[in-house]
Protein backbone atom coordinates (compact mmCIF):
# COMPACT_ATOMS: atom_id res chain seq x y z
CA UNK A 1 0.00 0.00 0.00
CA UNK A 2 1.37 3.62 -0.84
CA UNK A 3 2.36 5.78 1.86
CA UNK A 4 0.86 9.00 -0.26
CA UNK A 5 -2.24 10.37 1.68
CA UNK A 6 -5.21 10.14 -0.84
CA UNK A 7 -5.90 13.72 -1.58
CA UNK A 8 -9.29 15.74 -2.69
CA UNK A 9 -8.43 16.64 -6.35
CA UNK A 10 -11.25 18.90 -7.32
CA UNK A 11 -10.28 19.19 -10.87
CA UNK A 12 -9.33 15.38 -11.19
CA UNK A 13 -12.45 14.40 -8.83
CA UNK A 14 -15.56 17.02 -10.05
CA UNK A 15 -13.94 18.49 -13.75
CA UNK A 16 -14.62 22.17 -14.15
CA UNK A 17 -18.09 22.93 -15.92
CA UNK A 18 -18.08 26.17 -18.91
CA UNK A 19 -20.17 27.77 -15.90
CA UNK A 20 -17.50 27.47 -13.12
CA UNK A 21 -14.76 28.07 -15.84
CA UNK A 22 -16.42 31.59 -16.46
CA UNK A 23 -16.61 32.12 -12.83
CA UNK A 24 -13.23 31.89 -12.04
CA UNK A 25 -12.70 34.10 -15.23
CA UNK A 26 -14.88 36.75 -13.74
CA UNK A 27 -13.21 36.15 -10.26
CA UNK A 28 -9.60 36.36 -11.76
CA UNK A 29 -10.57 39.53 -13.83
CA UNK A 30 -11.53 41.71 -10.70
CA UNK A 31 -15.43 41.13 -11.76
CA UNK A 32 -17.49 40.44 -9.08
CA UNK A 33 -19.59 37.94 -9.44
CA UNK A 34 -23.43 38.38 -7.31
CA UNK A 35 -26.66 36.77 -7.64
CA UNK A 36 -28.66 36.10 -10.85
CA UNK A 37 -31.98 35.15 -9.26
CA UNK A 38 -33.83 34.82 -5.62
CA UNK A 39 -35.50 32.12 -4.74
CA UNK A 40 -38.14 32.72 -2.17
CA UNK A 41 -39.41 29.69 0.25
CA UNK A 42 -43.18 29.53 -0.26
CA UNK A 43 -45.87 28.66 1.27
CA UNK A 44 -46.34 31.22 3.68
CA UNK A 45 -49.58 32.90 3.86
CA UNK A 46 -50.18 33.64 7.20
CA UNK A 47 -48.12 34.00 10.57
CA UNK A 48 -46.64 30.89 12.62
CA UNK A 49 -48.54 30.17 15.81
CA UNK A 50 -46.61 30.45 18.56
CA UNK A 51 -44.71 27.41 19.52
CA UNK A 52 -45.78 25.76 16.05
CA UNK A 53 -43.37 24.11 13.65
CA UNK A 54 -44.16 23.85 9.52
CA UNK A 55 -44.42 21.46 7.51
CA UNK A 56 -41.41 21.34 4.70
CA UNK A 57 -41.81 23.95 2.72
CA UNK A 58 -39.88 23.11 -0.96
CA UNK A 59 -37.69 25.62 -3.05
CA UNK A 60 -37.33 23.88 -6.79
CA UNK A 61 -34.29 25.58 -8.30
CA UNK A 62 -35.07 26.47 -12.11
CA UNK A 63 -31.19 26.20 -13.17
CA UNK A 64 -28.08 24.93 -12.35
CA UNK A 65 -26.40 26.89 -10.62
CA UNK A 66 -24.61 28.33 -7.26
CA UNK A 67 -26.18 29.29 -4.49
CA UNK A 68 -24.46 32.12 -2.76
CA UNK A 69 -26.13 33.24 -0.03
CA UNK A 70 -28.96 33.03 2.17
CA UNK A 71 -31.46 36.50 3.50
CA UNK A 72 -34.06 36.52 5.67
CA UNK A 73 -36.69 38.42 7.63
CA UNK A 74 -39.45 38.61 9.93
CA UNK A 75 -42.56 40.97 9.40
CA UNK A 76 -42.28 42.66 12.28
CA UNK A 77 -39.00 44.02 11.79
CA UNK A 78 -38.01 43.03 15.79
CA UNK A 79 -34.88 41.67 16.91
CA UNK A 80 -36.62 39.24 19.47
CA UNK A 81 -39.00 38.12 16.54
CA UNK A 82 -35.98 36.67 14.74
CA UNK A 83 -34.22 35.85 18.27
CA UNK A 84 -37.42 33.12 18.45
CA UNK A 85 -37.44 32.20 14.86
CA UNK A 86 -35.66 29.49 13.57
CA UNK A 87 -35.25 27.97 10.55
CA UNK A 88 -34.11 24.10 8.96
CA UNK A 89 -33.17 23.19 5.44
CA UNK A 90 -33.13 20.29 4.35
CA UNK A 91 -31.08 19.37 1.17
CA UNK A 92 -32.82 17.27 -1.49
CA UNK A 93 -33.59 14.98 1.16
CA UNK A 94 -30.27 13.83 1.04
CA UNK A 95 -28.48 16.58 3.51
CA UNK A 96 -29.24 18.92 6.56
CA UNK A 97 -27.47 22.55 6.05
CA UNK A 98 -27.44 22.83 9.36
CA UNK A 99 -26.45 19.63 11.96
CA UNK A 100 -25.45 18.43 15.25
CA UNK A 101 -22.99 16.60 14.27
CA UNK A 102 -25.76 13.70 13.81
CA UNK A 103 -29.11 15.02 12.81
CA UNK A 104 -30.50 18.41 11.34
CA UNK A 105 -31.24 21.15 13.90
CA UNK A 106 -33.39 24.83 12.98
CA UNK A 107 -31.19 27.62 13.71
CA UNK A 108 -32.47 31.26 14.87
CA UNK A 109 -32.96 34.03 12.44
CA UNK A 110 -31.12 36.33 14.63
CA UNK A 111 -27.79 33.80 14.92
CA UNK A 112 -27.56 33.61 10.99
CA UNK A 113 -28.49 36.79 10.44
CA UNK A 114 -27.54 39.12 13.07
CA UNK A 115 -28.97 42.43 14.49
CA UNK A 116 -28.57 43.88 11.39
CA UNK A 117 -29.89 41.32 9.04
CA UNK A 118 -26.78 40.81 7.47
CA UNK A 119 -26.66 37.41 4.89
CA UNK A 120 -25.15 34.09 5.72
CA UNK A 121 -23.33 32.83 3.13
CA UNK A 122 -23.50 30.06 1.41
CA UNK A 123 -21.11 28.20 -1.54
CA UNK A 124 -23.33 25.60 -2.59
CA UNK A 125 -24.28 23.86 -6.10
CA UNK A 126 -27.92 23.49 -6.67
CA UNK A 127 -29.35 21.71 -9.58
CA UNK A 128 -32.24 22.45 -11.75
CA UNK A 129 -35.09 20.41 -10.40
CA UNK A 130 -33.39 19.63 -6.98
CA UNK A 131 -35.85 20.47 -3.79
CA UNK A 132 -34.13 22.74 -0.69
CA UNK A 133 -36.98 22.15 1.70
CA UNK A 134 -37.32 24.53 4.55
CA UNK A 135 -39.29 23.61 7.99
CA UNK A 136 -39.62 27.12 10.12
CA UNK A 137 -40.41 26.81 13.60
CA UNK A 138 -41.56 29.82 16.07
CA UNK A 139 -40.24 29.05 19.57
CA UNK A 140 -42.18 32.05 21.05
CA UNK A 141 -44.93 31.41 23.90
CA UNK A 142 -46.89 34.14 23.14
CA UNK A 143 -46.20 35.98 19.38
CA UNK A 144 -47.38 34.66 15.75
CA UNK A 145 -44.47 35.43 13.73
CA UNK A 146 -44.23 35.30 9.76
CA UNK A 147 -40.82 34.79 8.34
CA UNK A 148 -39.58 34.82 4.98
CA UNK A 149 -36.10 33.29 3.86
CA UNK A 150 -34.59 33.66 0.51
CA UNK A 151 -31.93 32.14 -1.36
CA UNK A 152 -29.69 34.26 -3.52
CA UNK A 153 -28.00 31.83 -6.80
CA UNK A 154 -25.95 32.55 -9.48
CA UNK A 155 -27.90 30.68 -12.25
CA UNK A 156 -25.36 29.48 -15.02
CA UNK A 157 -28.00 30.31 -18.03
CA UNK A 158 -28.12 33.97 -16.28
CA UNK A 159 -24.31 35.29 -16.07
CA UNK A 160 -23.60 38.56 -17.88
CA UNK A 161 -21.09 36.61 -20.17
CA UNK A 162 -23.74 34.04 -21.46
CA UNK A 163 -26.36 36.88 -21.60
CA UNK A 164 -24.04 38.42 -23.89
CA UNK B 1 -4.23 47.12 -10.75
CA UNK B 2 -6.84 49.10 -10.00
CA UNK B 3 -9.54 49.80 -12.37
CA UNK B 4 -9.67 52.86 -14.45
CA UNK B 5 -13.44 53.48 -12.82
CA UNK B 6 -15.50 51.71 -10.62
CA UNK B 7 -19.11 51.38 -11.10
CA UNK B 8 -21.70 54.04 -10.53
CA UNK B 9 -24.54 54.66 -9.53
CA UNK B 10 -28.17 55.13 -11.63
CA UNK B 11 -31.43 56.05 -9.34
CA UNK B 12 -34.60 54.93 -11.13
CA UNK B 13 -36.98 57.91 -10.28
CA UNK B 14 -39.61 56.11 -11.84
CA UNK B 15 -40.53 54.10 -8.85
CA UNK B 16 -40.64 56.79 -6.07
CA UNK B 17 -44.53 56.92 -5.80
CA UNK B 18 -46.33 56.63 -3.35
CA UNK B 19 -47.39 52.92 -2.49
CA UNK B 20 -50.60 53.11 -0.20
CA UNK B 21 -50.55 50.92 2.81
CA UNK B 22 -52.51 47.28 1.61
CA UNK B 23 -51.79 48.28 -1.91
CA UNK B 24 -50.31 45.34 -3.98
CA UNK B 25 -48.93 45.19 -7.82
CA UNK B 26 -47.89 48.60 -8.08
CA UNK B 27 -46.45 48.61 -11.26
CA UNK B 28 -43.58 50.56 -12.41
CA UNK B 29 -42.04 49.82 -15.96
CA UNK B 30 -38.58 51.30 -16.64
CA UNK B 31 -36.73 51.22 -20.14
CA UNK B 32 -32.93 51.17 -20.07
CA UNK B 33 -31.67 54.06 -22.17
CA UNK B 34 -28.35 52.37 -22.64
CA UNK B 35 -27.22 48.62 -21.94
CA UNK B 36 -25.34 48.05 -18.29
CA UNK B 37 -24.19 45.67 -16.58
CA UNK B 38 -25.81 45.89 -13.39
CA UNK B 39 -22.98 44.80 -10.56
CA UNK B 40 -25.96 45.41 -7.35
CA UNK B 41 -29.37 46.68 -6.71
CA UNK B 42 -30.88 48.97 -3.55
CA UNK B 43 -34.28 49.36 -2.46
CA UNK B 44 -35.37 50.97 0.71
CA UNK B 45 -38.63 52.82 1.95
CA UNK B 46 -37.37 56.27 2.04
CA UNK B 47 -38.80 56.41 5.44
CA UNK B 48 -36.04 54.11 6.81
CA UNK B 49 -38.13 52.79 9.17
CA UNK B 50 -37.26 49.05 9.98
CA UNK B 51 -40.66 48.05 9.83
CA UNK B 52 -41.41 50.27 6.31
CA UNK B 53 -38.99 48.10 5.13
CA UNK B 54 -39.96 44.83 6.15
CA UNK B 55 -43.79 45.64 4.73
CA UNK B 56 -42.08 47.00 1.42
CA UNK B 57 -41.48 44.05 -1.13
CA UNK B 58 -40.80 43.94 -4.57
CA UNK B 59 -40.40 41.62 -7.75
CA UNK B 60 -38.61 42.46 -11.18
CA UNK B 61 -39.39 41.05 -14.40
CA UNK B 62 -38.06 42.04 -17.89
CA UNK B 63 -39.43 41.66 -21.13
CA UNK B 64 -38.32 38.51 -21.89
CA UNK B 65 -39.94 37.04 -19.13
CA UNK B 66 -36.55 36.65 -16.68
CA UNK B 67 -38.29 36.85 -13.05
CA UNK B 68 -35.44 37.99 -10.50
CA UNK B 69 -37.51 36.81 -7.62
CA UNK B 70 -39.29 33.15 -7.39
CA UNK B 71 -40.32 30.16 -5.65
CA UNK B 72 -38.78 27.85 -8.20
CA UNK B 73 -42.32 27.94 -10.11
CA UNK B 74 -43.98 31.21 -10.13
CA UNK B 75 -42.88 35.06 -9.21
CA UNK B 76 -42.60 36.23 -5.93
CA UNK B 77 -41.79 39.52 -4.28
CA UNK B 78 -39.33 40.26 -1.25
CA UNK B 79 -39.00 42.34 1.38
CA UNK B 80 -36.37 45.21 1.10
CA UNK B 81 -35.59 44.74 4.86
CA UNK B 82 -35.03 40.80 3.71
CA UNK B 83 -32.65 41.68 1.09
CA UNK B 84 -30.79 45.25 2.39
CA UNK B 85 -31.28 44.40 6.00
CA UNK B 86 -30.89 47.23 8.75
CA UNK B 87 -27.40 48.27 7.55
CA UNK B 88 -29.17 49.25 4.19
CA UNK B 89 -26.27 47.15 2.59
CA UNK B 90 -26.32 46.97 -1.65
CA UNK B 91 -27.52 43.34 -2.87
CA UNK B 92 -24.96 41.91 -4.61
CA UNK B 93 -26.18 41.19 -8.44
CA UNK B 94 -24.77 40.48 -11.72
CA UNK B 95 -26.91 41.37 -14.08
CA UNK B 96 -27.03 42.55 -17.78
CA UNK B 97 -29.41 44.84 -19.45
CA UNK B 98 -29.63 45.53 -23.26
CA UNK B 99 -30.23 48.79 -25.41
CA UNK B 100 -34.25 49.46 -24.31
CA UNK B 101 -34.35 45.84 -22.19
CA UNK B 102 -37.50 46.71 -20.03
CA UNK B 103 -37.74 45.99 -16.35
CA UNK B 104 -41.60 45.33 -14.98
CA UNK B 105 -40.81 46.21 -11.08
CA UNK B 106 -43.76 45.50 -9.28
CA UNK B 107 -44.49 46.61 -5.43
CA UNK B 108 -46.33 45.61 -2.32
CA UNK B 109 -46.88 47.04 0.81
CA UNK B 110 -48.25 44.95 3.76
CA UNK B 111 -48.30 47.59 6.04
CA UNK B 112 -50.16 50.16 7.81
CA UNK B 113 -48.99 53.28 6.46
CA UNK B 114 -48.28 54.16 2.95
CA UNK B 115 -44.60 54.34 1.86
CA UNK B 116 -42.39 55.85 -1.25
CA UNK B 117 -39.59 53.44 -2.38
CA UNK B 118 -35.94 54.62 -3.66
CA UNK B 119 -34.50 52.34 -5.71
CA UNK B 120 -30.26 52.54 -6.71
CA UNK B 121 -28.62 50.36 -8.97
CA UNK B 122 -25.06 50.27 -8.91
CA UNK B 123 -23.71 50.01 -12.55
CA UNK B 124 -21.15 49.92 -15.04
CA UNK B 125 -21.45 50.99 -19.05
CA UNK B 126 -21.08 47.99 -21.31
CA UNK B 127 -17.76 47.91 -23.33
CA UNK B 128 -19.13 45.39 -25.72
Amino acid sequence: MSNIPMRYNPAQDYPASNFEVARQRLSESGYRVGATRIYKVPGLTAAISAGTVTSPLPVRWRANGICISMYGQVASAVDADAAQTEAQVQISGQEELFTDGNAGVSVPFFALFGPTQNWFSLNRYVYVGQDWNTIFKNTSIATNILPSLFFAVVEEDQTPIKRR
Amino acid sequence: MLPARGPSLWRITAVEKVIAAGATGVAVTYRWPKPVTIKSLFIYPKSNVFLDAASLSFSIEDQNGFQLVSNGLQQQTCPCLALMGKGKRRFPTSMYVANLDSWNITFNNTGAVSVTPIMLVEFENDAS
